[in-house]
């Protein structure tokens, strides 16, 4: 199932792009049906924004981004091991009295799940093919324990890894609809843990992001570092 | 834009309730189950020690030549000391240690069967302190004093006991209540197991326990937890039946 539900996460946005596009498409129809005049109004604009102009000029000064990443090797590494100190509970694991290990019994552990990136991302353009920007990212794995005669929860075990990234944007393909882009940051994360927190400098990458859509847009990244490595998500910018 | 609104709502709802990577633990109701008997189980496994050479050291005095005693302390003691007087037998033992451990028993003179009263007591490692007295219910053995690593306790049994020399096996038979507090965990809030015989247990020498039923409560102060494990002790073929909260389960133990 876990394969499955990846796929889901990555056809959903898409889905989200196809039916907002599908939408403006349908809204073009209706007006050529319909409303001849808006029609024409609408080819002069079109003509009017070359793709030159759209090339050469900043079309929107603020972007604001929210999504979605499959851990990288980094992000992975930091919560694969989690949990692994102990097959019951995790609190005696070694040489445990007759005392402790009837207590260990009383409790179990529930289903481990993650989350791996969420992001949240707000960009500032300085040139067409240039901006600054600054990523929150999110990622966490937890799980509770439960007592056997109840199943009630007990407690909620948990790392959650909280990163901050300054990150250089290079729109280098810029089309009315389309545009492809890298991106270079440097950070910081948190790794929050049940007895104790960790702050590491890390950096940050996007190899190759594409994005789709006008002002409200979809977009899709290849990547690695602190927010993960396949990367999905939403837009808006003005 | 209704259709955009859905796909991002089951979109977030897909990744707010997170990907499972790991399917957690089983309950281990069989963990305390187990863990339980086999604690009450060797406590009783000492007990059955300390009752099998008080019926032995009884046969040392009911043979009547000088002979006869020899060649049994010979194969029943091999490697102890036994002195015996008129009311005083002192066995010592050696220990895996290079040390000895004393075993002192006092009569009142008379075998225990025949109104006979003896206290028993070991000294060195492990110890305890044995009286028994026969009464017109049975023989009462009481353990006072029992002390071994981490663990105290005391037992209050009503014995009956078969024994008839070299090439027989010992039987025993008894019922009663052990109480056994375990303070490895805590000095201050130990843990107490105490085991109700509601079927009178019978016991050979040569296969172990073989019969009868218990309930044991075992209680720690130190994280509150009060459990109640049945034990039911069945032959042909010899295996223990646990029952605990909602598990019940069959197996071989090791039963000697």
């Amino acid at each position: 199932m876990k394969p499955l539900r990846h796929i889901l996460f990555l056809l959903l946005p898409m889905l989200s792009i196809y039916s907002l596009n599908a939408q403006q498409y349908n809204t073009v129809q209706n007006t050529y049906v319909y409303t001849v005049d808006e029609v024409a109004k609408q080819a002069d604009i079109d003509t009017e924004i070359s793709t030159e102009a759209i090339r050469n000029s900043i079309r929107w000064r603020h972007n604001i981004r929210i999504g979605y990443a499959l851990p990288s090797l980094l992000s992975g590494l930091l919560l694969i091991d989690f949990g692994d100190e102990d097959a019951t509970t995790g609190q005696h694991p070694y040489d445990p009295t007759l005392s402790d290990q009837l207590n260990d019994a009383h409790y179990y552990k529930g289903k481990q799940r993650m989350l791996s990136n969420l992001t949240a991302e707000y960009n500032y353009t300085f040139k067409p093919w240039l901006s600054f920007g600054a990523k929150l990212s999110y990622a966490g794995i937890w799980q509770s324990t439960r007592h056997i005669s109840n199943d009630k929860v007990v407690s909620y075990d948990g790392r959650h890894i909280i990163g901050v990234i300054a990150n250089v944007r290079f729109d280098w393909l810029r089309r009315r609809y389309i545009q492809l882009y890298s991106s270079i940051g440097l950070g910081v994360i948190s790794i929050i843990n049940p007895d104790n927190t960790t702050v590491l400098p890390l950096p940050d990458a996007t190899y190759l992001g594409l994005s789709a859509g006008n002002k409200l847009y979809g977009y899709l990244e290849f990547g690695g570092g602190i927010s993960g490595s396949l990367r999905v998500g939403l837009g808006y910018r003005f | 834009m209704k259709r955009l609104i859905y796909t991002t709502f089951v979109w977030a709802a897909l990744l707010l309730g997170g990907c499972v990577t790991g399917n957690g633990t089983d309950k281990q109701y069989d963990t305390i189950g187990k863990s339980i008997w086999e604690a009450v189980r060797l406590d009783l496994n000492r007990i059955h020690d300390i009752l099998e050479l008080v019926v032995k050291a009884e046969y040392i005095l009911t043979l009547e030549s000088e002979e006869q005693r020899e060649e049994f302390i010979f194969n029943q003691f091999s490697g102890s000391e036994v002195s015996i007087d008129d009311r005083h037998i002192i066995i010592k033992s050696p220990t895996t240690y290079d040390t000895y451990y004393t075993t002192t028993i006092l009569t009142n003179g008379a075998t225990i069967r025949e109104a006979g009263e003896w206290q028993v007591v070991r000294t060195g490692g492990w110890g305890y302190t044995l009286t028994l007295r026969s009464t017109n219910k049975g023989i009462e053995a009481i353990f006072s004093d029992i002390r071994h690593r981490e663990s105290r306790g005391n037992a209050s049994l009503l014995l009956d006991y078969d024994y008839s020399g070299l090439g027989s096996a010992i039987c025993l038979m008894y019922s009663g209540q052990l109480v056994m507090i375990d303070d490895d965990a805590s000095k201050d809030k130990p843990l107490t197991l105490t085991a109700t015989i509601t079927a009178p247990i019978t016991y050979y020498n040569t296969e172990g326990m073989t019969d009868g039923s218990m309930e044991i409560e075992c209680y720690d102060e130190l994280y509150d937890n009060r459990d109640v494990v049945g034990v039911d002790i069945l032959s042909e073929p010899y295996r223990v039946a646990l029952s605990y909260d909602i598990w019940e389960d069959e197996y071989n133990y090791d039963r000697i």
